[in-house]
């Protein structure tokens, strides 16, 4: 007995890091006859943490949301969270309630933050762990405390959202994004509606939780971010990805032209 | 031709109790088309088509004939299939299916307003649909729908004066009884014009009130 304790299977830990939590095979998507997405593949292991870049309008926004589904992926499209597929190849058959099941294991954290102005911080954290019974409301307070505690506004817990700047309002969705304890974090363009001054606080928090392990994808306008945090990054022209790999060589020695120039107007000033 | 107060305190109890039947109209049918048509506007939202086709062809219909008909419709023609009922009931029927279709419209402008990010959040965090609209949508939309509703709650009070065309003895039907019974116009109709001001000062009243509590903070 004394000895399974003291010898952890080394390799339980080796399938722990290398664990699929998201795959995307072949996704595509249209918006009427405008075909955004051409048959993304991508797939990230569990604690990776990838940037996604590219122009306006080349898909990388609509690829993040398409992996929660809030916006439905054409047919044929597989997407994979944790070994199990989100929603179905068909569209037509997937289930509100199962993709409801889904979509918490999968936070996202939106440009415009997105929080429930009726709400106070603290509710606004409860309300989907509430929604789910994922425990007794005093639980469920200390849970959310604690995650308020984390991004730093155990002051403005029972602020309402008109009451805390931009940057606390997106330091809040993330508490509230954490609260169901996601797989999987998709931030979309998370600081682009941000005062300048009040982008960093917002980029500390996210830098903690990719340094806590957790597998996190960006759609992202932060070259410099991006490079330190990121695994991955990925480079998105015309809905598909044009160019893949680490940080140093995507993002200072790109292969492709359009990265190229694509970065050399992102990065002035950097 | 004087005017003579006089004349108003005489028939006090005769025009009160017209006005007693006019609020007692208006109570039931704001009471009842309320949740009504909340449920008639969220119907029209739905993802289900045949529902919001459903609830929009009511819609549609109702609203494209005029009251008096419809009330015609609830005193005359229900007796005739046999359904006897009140001429209160008959009208009280006919005004929440017409009041019914107006508000709801009133209503889903409010829940339209609500920002599709809180849709989408919702959606992201996996919450169900009824606790979305409970939590989220309704508190949100309640502060922009406050205008809408107590306007059609201040026209809704004024139609119920048609229900003297269909034998209610409510306000208006209290007052003109009294002005053929006397060949006196100006007195009676006064009066009905005051209480209808204070009706709607009223429900005024009651808005600022509601307004206040429902603002977003």
């Amino acid at each position: 007995m004394k000895d399974t304790v003291m010898h952890p299977e080394p390799a339980t830990v080796v399938d722990h890091q290398s664990k699929r939590m998201l795959e995307l095979i072949g996704l595509r998507k249209s918006f009427g006859a405008n075909q955004v997405l051409k048959g993304v593949d991508l797939s990230m292991n569990q604690g990776e943490v990838v940037s996604i870049i590219g122009a306006s309008g080349s898909g990388k926004s609509t690829l993040l949301r398409c992996i929660n589904w809030l916006e439905t992926p054409d047919k044929g499209s597989t997407i994979m969270v944790d070994g199990r597929q989100v929603g179905h190849d068909d569209p037509a058959r997937a289930s509100r309630r199962d993709l409801a099941r889904r979509r918490t294991e999968i936070g996202m954290v939106f440009q415009h933050f997105n929080l429930f102005p009726n709400m106070t911080a603290i509710e606004n954290v409860m309300e989907a762990p509430l929604a789910h019974g994922r425990g007794t409301k005093p639980e469920i307070r200390a849970l959310a405390e604690e995650l308020l505690a984390r991004v730093g506004l155990s002051e403005r817990m029972t602020h309402h959202p008109s009451q805390l700047s931009g940057g606390q309002q997106q330091r809040v969705a993330i508490a509230r994004a954490l609260a169901m304890k996601p797989k999987l974090m998709l931030f979309d363009e998370v600081t682009s509606a941000l005062d300048p001054e009040l982008v960093d606080e917002v980029l500390k928090v996210m830098k903690g939780l990719a340094e806590d392990g957790m597998t996190m994808l960006f759609v992202t306008h932060e070259m410099a971010f991006a490079e330190d945090v990121s695994d991955r990054i990925i480079f998105m022209a015309d809905g598909a990805i044009l160019e893949e790999g680490p940080p140093s060589e995507v993002l200072r020695k790109p292969r492709h032209d359009r990265t190229r120039s694509f970065l050399s107007r992102a990065m002035r000033g950097m | 031709m004087s005017f003579d107060p006089t004349l108003i305190v005489e028939a006090w109890p005769q025009l009160m109790r017209g006005l007693e039947t006019t609020v007692w109209l208006f109570l039931a049918v704001m009471i009842l088309c309320t949740p009504l048509s909340l449920l008639v506007a969220l119907a029209r939202l739905s993802r289900r088509r045949w529902l919001s086709r459903a609830a929009g062809t009511y819609v549609n219909v109702i609203r494209a004939l005029p009251l008096l008909v419809i009330l015609f419709f609830t005193f005359y023609g229900l007796p005739s299939l046999g359904i006897f009922v009140s001429p209160f009931t008959a009208a009280l029927g006919g005004m929440v299916l017409v009041t019914t279709a107006y508000l709801a419209e009133d209503l889903r402008a409010g829940l339209m307003a609500v920002p599709r990010g809180q849709f989408e959040a919702a959606d992201a965090l996996g919450l169900p649909q009824a606790r979305f609209v409970r939590r989220v949508l309704i508190p949100q939309a309640l502060p922009i729908m406050c205008g809408p509703y107590f306007t059609r709650a201040i026209v809704t009070v004024k139609a119920t004066s048609i229900a003297s065309l269909v034998a209610v003895s409510e306000l208006t039907s209290a007052s003109m009884a009294k002005v053929t019974e006397t060949y006196r116009a100006m007195e009676y109709l006064a009066f009905a014009a005051v209480a209808y001001i204070l009706l709607s000062a009223l429900i005024a009243v009651v808005q600022a009130v509601v307004q206040r509590r429902v603002r977003l903070p």
